[in-house]
């Protein structure tokens, strides 16, 4: 095989990725994201058609003769190629796509109203809030849970510069202004995992800015909030204890919240339950004791430029007693 | 050989032949500022889609007579741009491909104005 052919072959193979997982708009798992999915292959086959007929119709006038190249400049296929076609062709496409984006689509999800998220984009991560129907508030980070079946109401907006909300399995994606609330409403059909990404370009570490959307059937989502609304747990092992009395000696508490101590900081993620997250730092490290010890100690390679400054006070011993205490709150 | 100074100049051919196109892109231009600025600068208290779908109106019937006039009176366009062509078959060339350029143009003004009707105007900032 030639390297032309061996390195088309590979492109083809990293292109093919795209076409599923965890972050793919071609593999569909909300009712938005099916209707978005819908459209983008009807356009795809409408487009490679046209595309070949053109190559067609190309191809005969440069080698057809004489005859193919008269019949091809006859006027009614001038104009009902050039003019009439495109028109009824456009006019349908774009009656489809008013019919899907607009308010009378009987496809379009409708939030019930009992329950809200406010997601607020940070530098360069995410405010989560959960509202629900008795307006209990409930603030997490870095991570979305959903309700399988049932519309919920995702208003977003940014406390800084301007982020982008994007699941693309779920929705597309919108906005996030600072001082201006956009409202998306998020259908999740199936239980599972879901990756979003911050989808404007936000500053230095923005391709890192990433979370997890988690869909969860309706009892185990309720039970989750429900966890998630309380304080958070009590260490118990000496080294969960050790690592508490660090944590709330140590400078952490000005910038971070556990609710249920003294620390109430609101300029960082709420960590009352951050070891039951999915992940660390918004997507990007795994959620376990040695990714927190990675992440104190040398967040700025993790994460270059993000805005918790680097803790290298701590001895390893100590890094692992924080990671402990970190790690059971779940 | 022909003479360079009996030659269209090529802006001129170029505005007369897609008269259509260009009248399309500026309402497009248009429409888009107008239900932009409108958006951001109305607050809750003002209902911005009645202004906006007003202003989308004015601007799409203010294009559509643009239109009407190049593809009826081309020879006024044509004079209009100092677009002449000594040559009648190329006169008739042009004058042809301008009229079906405007006729593509229309429908594509037009459908663009009705968004404003079938389409929240201010419920997404994509």
């Amino acid at each position: 095989m030639s390297l032309a052919r061996s390195v088309a072959a590979f492109l083809l193979l990293l292109a093919l990725q795209g076409c599923s997982g965890v972050q793919s708009a071609l593999d569909p798992s909300g009712t938005e994201a099916e209707r978005i999915d819908t459209l983008t292959w009807l356009l795809i086959v409408f487009s490679t058609t046209v595309f070949l007929a053109v190559g067609l119709i190309t191809a005969a006038a440069l080698r057809g003769g004489g005859r193919w190249r008269a019949r091809l400049a006859n006027e009614r296929l001038v104009i009902g190629g050039g003019v009439v076609f495109p028109i009824v062709a456009l006019t349908l496409l774009l009656g489809y796509g008013f019919y899907l984006m607009g308010p009378g689509s009987p496809a379009a999800a409708r939030a019930d109203g009992q329950l809200r998220i406010e997601v607020v984009g940070e530098r360069w991560w995410w405010r989560v809030t959960y509202v629900d129907e008795t307006g209990r508030r409930v603030e997490s980070a870095n991570e979305i849970r959903l309700p399988v079946g049932r519309p919920v109401q995702v208003e977003l907006t940014s406390a800084d510069v301007i982020h982008s909300f994007w699941i693309p399995r779920l929705a597309g994606k919108l906005d996030m202004i600072p001082g201006r609330t956009n409202r998306l409403t998020l259908q999740v059909a199936e239980a599972g995992i879901s990756r979003g990404q911050c989808a404007e370009y936000c500053g230095g570490p923005h391709a890192f800015m990433s979370f997890f959307a988690i869909a969860m059937p309706e009892d185990q989502f309720t039970a989750w909030l429900d966890r998630e609304a309380g304080d958070a747990r009590n260490p118990s092992g000496e080294d969960q204890v050790a690592g508490q009395a660090l944590f709330l000696s140590s400078g952490c508490v000005a910038c971070h919240r556990v609710r249920g101590t003294e620390a109430q900081g609101t300029i960082g993620p709420d960590l009352t339950h951050v070891g039951s997250r999915h992940s660390l730092a918004a997507a990007t490290l795994e959620n376990d004791p040695d990714a927190f010890v990675r992440w104190i100690r040398d967040g700025q390679h993790v994460k270059p430029e993000n805005l918790m400054p680097p803790y290298e006070i701590f001895t390893d011993g100590e890094l692992r007693q924080l990671a402990a205490y970190l790690d059971q709150l779940r | 050989m022909k003479e360079p100074a009996k030659e269209a100049p090529t802006v001129s051919a170029i505005l007369f032949l897609l008269a259509g196109p260009i009248l399309w892109a500026g309402h497009l231009l248009l429409v888009y500022g107008v239900q932009s600025v409108t958006c951001v600068v109305g607050s809750g208290s003002v209902a911005p889609s009645a202004l906006i779908r007003t202003l989308v109106v004015l601007v799409t019937l203010g294009a559509i007579l643009l239109l009407c006039l190049a593809l009826f009176f081309p020879g006024r366009l044509a004079h209009m741009l100092r677009y002449q062509t000594p040559d009648r078959d190329n006169h008739v060339f042009s004058v042809r491909v301008e009229r079906l350029l405007i006729l593509l143009s229309l429908p594509a003004v037009i459908w663009s104005g009705a968004a404003a009707f079938l389409l929240d105007a201010c419920g997404l900032s994509r």
